[in-house]
């Protein structure tokens, strides 16, 4: 329609020079008084009103309006009525059950033969010239069926915003819209052919609707039009939209806002009908079975989504589904089989998948922009202009400081880790070698720690579970681990400060000096797992906290915040487990103070406790392993800095000490200035307080030796240090936290504060770039030759003792077997048990003089070889005074020893010779023997032959086991698995995943909380 | 503006404070390992051409080669050895086999088993390379042969394998036709053995140990009146090696005419004549060479010759030996050594002991007579505030040297041994 025409247009269009200037001659025009429009009313007191005001708005009007009211129980009959004494309807038809939209329909068309059949709701307000265009659309394309274009409630200084034009079903019965919900209405939709759509506004041509029976009493609510169209198709005639006609559909009854009678819910007559349509429609009609395990599935999802109700809709639908198989083939009997071909209309096989990762990266792509722009948001300006017109003139996003610090970052990081591309194994300092494979990763964690009850430490699931992100390669994981560690702590510190209602300048330079920080404090390069974990989860785990102290949402919705507090709490406590009581202490204080809190705090430091409760022997037997982080025993005893521990200079970095002193001098200077600026004394206690408490903390802990496991380790320093950073940085950021809306902070003070930052991390991070990986960490390989790994990793099992001479006389030395060193060796003693028995002889070894029985101790202690690298020839030739040794050399100045007689980490015992088990097998003999393992004592150990369960003798020495006469076979043994505790922390991890994720709503709730 | 002074007042104590903290000495981690490791040896006695005495004291177990070892205490005297035995103890364990013949004795101390060594004869002539080995696993020893014209190529000298628990002959005067001073090098590939040379001819009734080749050796026993003093030098590495010798008579240090600048070739194995310049006293040699040799000494009153590897110097050595004979005892240090010298026999109970206190002059070698009459087993004890050495010299119907071996206890200072979970 144009204005040439002289057609009457509604002043608020503001599209309408998209339309064609010249109208489509070539079809007659329909006469608007061949229409009769029915409106169906069920309970619409509220809305009904406004739409009875735009129907008497209509122009052109139908022939007639006939208002069906569907056994309302409110005032609606009363609207009707007057509005029928008003002339705006025709008549209206009191219905006395509400027998659905489809029967309503066909009672108002009884005896009435219209050529053209209008579909109206209650809650779908035409436009007034929704006819008119509808009418165009039907003459246009000889369509049987025409869709108009259903618009979503209009809100206050927002475009329109599309509701859908047209729909199809999956085979799953979901439905598939052709348009995004909620995109802005531009007049981009062209008619195209449809399966079906909503009947609201559906313009049906007489003759049509007659041949087909009109619509299906078995849907009677939802789905209806799709059905109609569905079978308007297959019988040939066009089912096509027409966007240009369009109509502001509230959908009162799939949103809730509809008082039913009978009282069912939205989901369940929606989903009842969809199940019976796919059922029902389609040469290949869905199978009832599938469907029915679907809506079971559907229903562990939405309890998944914490919305029991619309599990409950869901399982109720399919079993009246399931009940009243007669009502589907009553509907698939109204079809036509043999009729025309609609699959090309159907939803592809793929479409819910494909349709699920839009939406996910729309999201995501929300919470970027969110998270990166300085404005209020995309204006129709920007969106519809040319590259001058609307949002924030000559800003791109790419300039944006947040894309800027994230890039910079991510590039120093590949620069910094330029030693490390391409490297498969690191290890070092902190860190252990990461396991081989995601099954050996997991297999470290199933494997509890000898010697004390209980499941291993957390983290060590943790890292394998986040091994599967980086191609399922646990070293993969640990590199890139340590290459984008300073981008994800930038990261996690820049969503905090955000948060925090820092504009994306401030907060970049916050996160920049953040990230400068992590790294100068070794945490990267001493392999500080634990550490680098908290430069990550800190402040998330702040953020999490700040969102949970203002979080007033209701119903399920409430338990995100502080399921996102025991989440990032999992996490943290998981690297630095003291983390756990202390803020298990502070939220019971909080709940002290505000009873109205307790169950928030309950869950949020709840559910890390019931995660970290298999590991909780370990921590009751050595209480100090709270405050340690990772592999406590892998550190080197790196001697702890005196003064220097106040330049950061906690771990060694590589890094030259005077970058600290600058990075930490400058901070500090920055620190005091802020601090004296805090008008509030209050502000300026607490600051302090938190500057104190860590840093004392901190330094004590660095002249401690605690005791965990077998051996002794250092306090973590890095989660003190980090507080201690955040304390210096919270006084500055303050003076940068004008919470409004994401300006730069105006005034030189603010200004400067913002470049102090930024340079700070730009000194850290770029000295960081230039150095590298020049501390502990490293590129790590093996020393051992292949013949010996083949040996150490076949059903032998054996150790390998390693001795490297060090250029000061002393020794370094481990023990290696295939099972470590690798991530959670370093939770215990090296040697464990037999600490005592590889120390004597790693100083026999040293001091060249070698017991008589050094072969007999190896082959005892299950070694297979010794490798001695750094050490003179006499040294070596007074090894190999000693019997039962043969050399081999290995590189230019290490050799391998191996020892005689084949040992194993297994032996079978008899009465007159202990031999090693040498292929994983046991001959059957005549009379008991003993297989003894040469392992700790724990009463975990199990072991089986040809499938028969050895019993443990506790009368001999440990690790003992009776093989009966008679049994023989392959020999399997080990420590029985934790899948227990790994269960019971899937289980919990679930739990609080699930609490975290967003609540599945009904409609009702989205539209709620929209408005 | 008083807030502003208390609130950096604070802040300054709170950075004095954790200054302060900083410096409070770290209590240390018990990383390193300081485990003493248990000091024990095993030495082979491999027997004489002819029956033997057994001499072994400070065993723990002995027995048989191959065999049930039983338990020793105090001297033990075995007669008639003819095979070899397997001692066991700590530190102080000393032993020897002791033959003799007409005109002519031998003393072979016991030996440890080792993977390499040199030991050097005067002629192959009549020797047989004895190569035992005591372990449970087998032992391939690789011979390698140094003459006087260098490296000799034998046939069969590689690849020699010597079962567990076993004793294999190689008879050397095959290997070598040649005569002439021998240097045999052994390397064992595989395992590791106990290698003796023994010598039987008319005559002549000797073994020679193994000692492993170095810049420094100290060799004792040429006794008073020798005839012969010959000194045996191989040097197996790839350069010419210029070798000094040092002789430590009765009453001075000197250089022996012969015993300077000898040079001797690579591969090769040369014998330095050096008894018409030591005037007859009882000596003690210290050999120097610029580069790794080995020594051996051959030495005798009559036509018996006794052969003599080096030995350490000690502040405490030991012999267990027949008793008949001189102690001769050298000091090569710098100064004068008062040196305890405690004899006992086999039947004597604690306390029974003779001790008798003796100072040897710087560079001398003292002699000091032990039985003359009626000789019994003897355990000599030497003990001394320097580094000395010294042998057992019986030049009564022929000539043996029983060397003094240290007896000190060692306790080596615990390494600093560090576990290094990342070392791989």
């Amino acid at each position: 329609m144009t204005d040439e025409q002289g057609v009457a247009r509604p002043d608020e269009d503001l599209w309408d020079w998209l339309d064609p200037e010249e109208p489509d001659a070539g079809h007659p025009a329909i006469d608007p008084s061949g229409v009769t429009a029915v409106m169906v009313v069920h309970n619409a007191r509220t809305w009904l009103p406004r739409q009875l005001l735009s129907l008497a708005r209509l122009d052109p009007r139908p022939g007639r309006i006939v208002a069906v009211d569907n056994a309302s129980t409110d005032d609606s009959p009363y609207l009707l009525a007057r509005a029928a004494d008003e002339g705006v309807l025709d008549e209206v038809i009191t219905m006395p059950h509400n027998d659905g939209f489809g029967v309503a329909v066909h009672r108002a068309l009884e005896g009435d033969e219209p050529d053209w059949v209008w579909l109206l709701h209650d809650d779908s307000a035409p436009l007034p010239d929704t006819l008119q265009h509808l009418l165009d659309g039907a003459a246009s394309l000889d369509a049987g069926i025409i869709i108009p274009k259903l618009l979503q409630p209009k809100r206050r200084n927002y475009p329109e915003t599309l509701a859908e034009a047209g729909q199809a079903i999956t085979r799953g019965g979901r439905r598939a819209l052709s348009v995004e919900a909620g995109d802005i209405d531009q007049q981009q939709l062209q008619p195209e052919r449809v399966l079906g759509g909503s009947t609201a506004g559906m313009l049906v041509r007489g003759d049509v609707w007659r041949e087909l029976g009109g619509l299906a009493p078995e849907v009677p609510l939802h789905r209806d039009g799709v059905d109609l169209g569905w079978r308007a198709g297959e019988a040939g005639h066009v089912v096509t939209t027409w966007p240009r006609a369009a109509l502001t559909h509230r959908q009162a009854g799939r949103t809730g806002e509809r008082t039913n009678s009978p009282d069912i819910a939205p989901h369940q007559s929606d989903r009842l009908a969809a199940l019976r349509v796919v059922a029902a429609r389609g040469p290949r009609p869905a199978g009832r079975f599938r469907l029915l395990a679907a809506s079971g599935a559907r229903a562990a999802g939405f309890l998944l989504g914490k919305s029991p109700a619309l599990a409950g809709a869901e399982l109720r639908a399919a079993r009246t589904f399931a009940a009243t198989p007669g009502a589907t083939s009553s509907l698939a009997a109204r079809g036509t089989r043999d009729g025309a071909d609609v699959e090309d209309l159907l939803p592809g096989r793929f479409w819910t998948l494909r349709h699920s990762i839009d939406r996910i990266g729309a999201g995501a792509s929300e919470r970027y922009r969110g998270l990166i722009t300085t404005g209020s948001g995309t204006s129709i300006d920007e969106m519809t202009g040319d590259d001058f017109a609307g949002g924030t003139p000559g800003r791109r996003a790419w300039l944006s400081p947040v894309v800027m610090l994230l890039t910079a970052l991510f590039v120093l990081s590949l620069v910094a880790g330029r030693s490390l591309l391409g490297a498969t194994e690191v290890a070092g300092g902190g860190m252990l070698p990461a396991p081989r494979a995601l099954g050996d990763a997991f297999g470290a964690y199933l494997s509890p720690t000898v010697g004390v009850g209980g499941a291993g430490a957390p983290w060590i699931l943790l890292a394998a579970v986040l091994s599967t992100f980086t191609l399922a390669s646990p070293g993969w994981f640990a590199v890139a681990g340590l290459v984008l560690l300073p981008v994800l702590a930038g990261a996690a510190a820049l969503l905090l400060l955000r948060r925090l209602g820092l504009g994306a300048a401030a907060a970049s330079a916050g996160a920049a000096a953040w990230a400068g920080a992590v790294v100068l404090l070794g945490i990267v390069g001493a392999g500080d797992l634990s550490g680098m974990a908290l430069a990550i989860t800190g402040p998330m785990l702040a953020r999490s906290i700040h969102r949970l102290v203002h979080d007033d949402s209701s119903g399920a919705e409430r338990l995100r915040s502080p399921a996102s507090v025991a989440f990032w709490l999992v996490l943290t406590s998981a690297a630095w487990p003291v983390a756990l009581p202390l803020l298990s202490v502070a939220g019971i204080i909080w709940a002290l103070t505000d009873k109205r809190r307790w169950g928030d705090l309950a869950l949020a430091a709840g559910l890390p406790w019931l995660f970290l409760a298999p590991w909780v022997p370990t921590l009751v037997r050595w209480p100090a392993r709270a405050l340690m982080g990772a592999d406590p025993l892998a550190w080197p005893d790196f001697p702890p800095a005196t003064v220097a521990l106040l330049a950061g200079r906690i771990l060694p970095s590589g890094i030259p000490s005077w970058v600290n002193a600058v990075f930490f001098g400058v901070l500090f200077v920055s620190f005091v200035a802020s601090l004296v600026r805090m008008r509030r004394l209050r502000c300026r206690v607490v600051v302090l307080a938190g500057l104190a408490v860590p840093l004392v903390a901190g330094v004590l802990s660095s002249k401690v030796a605690l005791s965990t496991h077998g051996g002794e380790a250092r306090a973590l320093l890095s989660g003190w240090a980090l507080l201690v950073v955040a304390a210096l940085l919270a006084p500055v950021l303050v003076q940068l936290g004008a919470p409004h809306d994401d300006e730069v902070p105006v005034g030189r003070p603010a200004k400067a504060v913002m470049t102090t930052l930024v340079l700070l991390g730009a000194v850290g991070l770029g000295s960081w770039a230039w150095v590298g990986f020049q501390g502990p960490v490293g590129p790590s390989t093996s020393h051992l030759p292949g013949y010996v790994r083949d040996v150490v990793s076949s059903t032998r099992e054996t150790r390998v003792l390693m001795l490297q001479r060090r250029p000061d006389g002393g020794l370094d030395w481990n023990v290696v077997d295939a099972r470590q060193p690798r991530w959670g060796t370093g939770e215990r003693e090296l040697a464990g048990a037999f600490a005592d028995d590889f120390g004597r002889l790693v100083q026999a070894l040293g001091a060249g003089m070698v017991p008589e029985d050094l072969a007999e101790n190896l082959t005892a202690l299950g070694v297979s070889h010794i490798h001695m690298g750094g050490f003179s020839e006499e040294d070596l030739a007074s090894v190999g005074n000693a019997p039962g040794l043969t050399r081999a050399p290995v590189g230019q100045d290490a050799v391998v020893w191996t020892v005689a007689g084949l040992p194993s980490r297994a032996r079978i015992v008899g009465s007159d010779a202990s031999v090693p088990v040498l292929d994983g097998t046991i001959e059957e003999t005549a009379s008991p023997r003993h297989l003894v393992l040469s392992e700790e004592a724990d009463p975990r150990w199990w072991a089986s032959v040809g499938g028969v369960a050895l019993e443990a003798s506790p009368d001999r020495p440990p690790v003992t086991f009776t093989v009966p006469e008679g049994v023989g076979g392959e020999l399997r043994w080990g420590l029985h698995r934790s899948w227990g505790a790994l269960g019971w922390q899937v289980a919990v991890a679930l739990l609080v995943l699930t609490l975290l994720a967003p609540t599945l709503g009904s409609a009702t709730t989205a539209r709620r909380v929209r408005e | 503006m008083k807030a502003t002074l208390i609130t950096l007042v604070t802040l300054a104590a709170l950075v004095a404070g954790g200054l302060a903290l900083t410096l409070v000495r770290p209590v240390p981690l018990p990383r390193t390992t300081l485990v003493v490791p248990p000091a024990s040896s095993k030495l082979v006695c491999a027997p004489m051409a002819q029956d033997g005495t057994l001499f072994v004291d400070g065993a723990e177990t002995i027995g048989p080669l191959g065999r049930d070892e039983v338990t020793a205490t105090g001297p033990v005297l075995t007669n008639e050895q003819r095979e070899p035995a397997v001692v066991r103890g700590g530190s102080s364990l000393v032993g020897g086999v002791a033959a003799s013949g007409s005109d002519t004795r031998a003393f072979v101390p016991c030996a440890p088993p080792r993977s390499g060594g040199t030991l050097l004869v005067p002629s192959a002539a009549g020797t047989d390379l004895l190569l035992v080995n005591p372990d449970a696993s087998e032992a391939v020893v690789d011979l390698t042969l140094y003459g006087p014209d260098g490296e000799l190529v034998a046939l069969g000298a590689r690849g020699i394998a010597v079962a567990p628990h076993s004793i294999r002959t190689i008879a050397l005067s095959v290997l070598v036709p040649t005569d002439g001073p021998l240097g045999v090098e052994y390397t064992a590939s595989r395992g590791r053995a106990t290698v003796v040379a023994r010598t039987d001819a008319p005559g002549l009734l000797e073994a020679a140990t193994s000692s492993t080749p170095g810049t420094q050796h100290w060799l004792p026993g040429i006794p008073e009146g020798a005839t012969a003093a010959s000194l045996l030098v191989t040097n197996p590495g790839t350069e010419r090696a210029t070798v000094q010798v040092s002789a430590q008579g009765a009453t001075a240090s000197y250089r022996p005419e012969g015993g300077t600048d000898v040079s001797v070739p690579a591969h090769t194995t040369v014998a330095v004549e050096l008894a018409t310049s030591l005037a007859g006293e009882a000596t003690g040699l210290h050999v120097t060479s610029d580069a790794d040799v080995a020594v051996g000494l051959s030495t005798g009153t009559g036509t018996d010759r006794a052969f003599t590897a080096p030995v350490s110097p000690s502040t405490q050595l030991g012999a267990f030996v027949p008793g008949s004979g001189v102690l001769q005892v050298t000091n090569p240090g710098d100064a004068d050594a008062t040196v305890s010298v405690t004899t006992r026999t086999a039947g004597d109970v604690e306390g029974q002991a003779t001790v008798g206190e003796h100072r040897i002059p710087a560079g001398t070698t003292l002699v000091i007579p032990l039985m003359a009459t009626d000789p019994e087993p003897l355990v000599v004890s030497v003990t001394s505030a320097a580094d000395v050495f010294g042998a057992v010299v019986d030049t009564t119907n022929g000539a043996s040297i029983a060397p003094l071996s240290p007896t000190v206890e060692l306790e080596p200072a615990p390494i600093d041994a560090e576990v290094v979970p990342t070392l791989r």
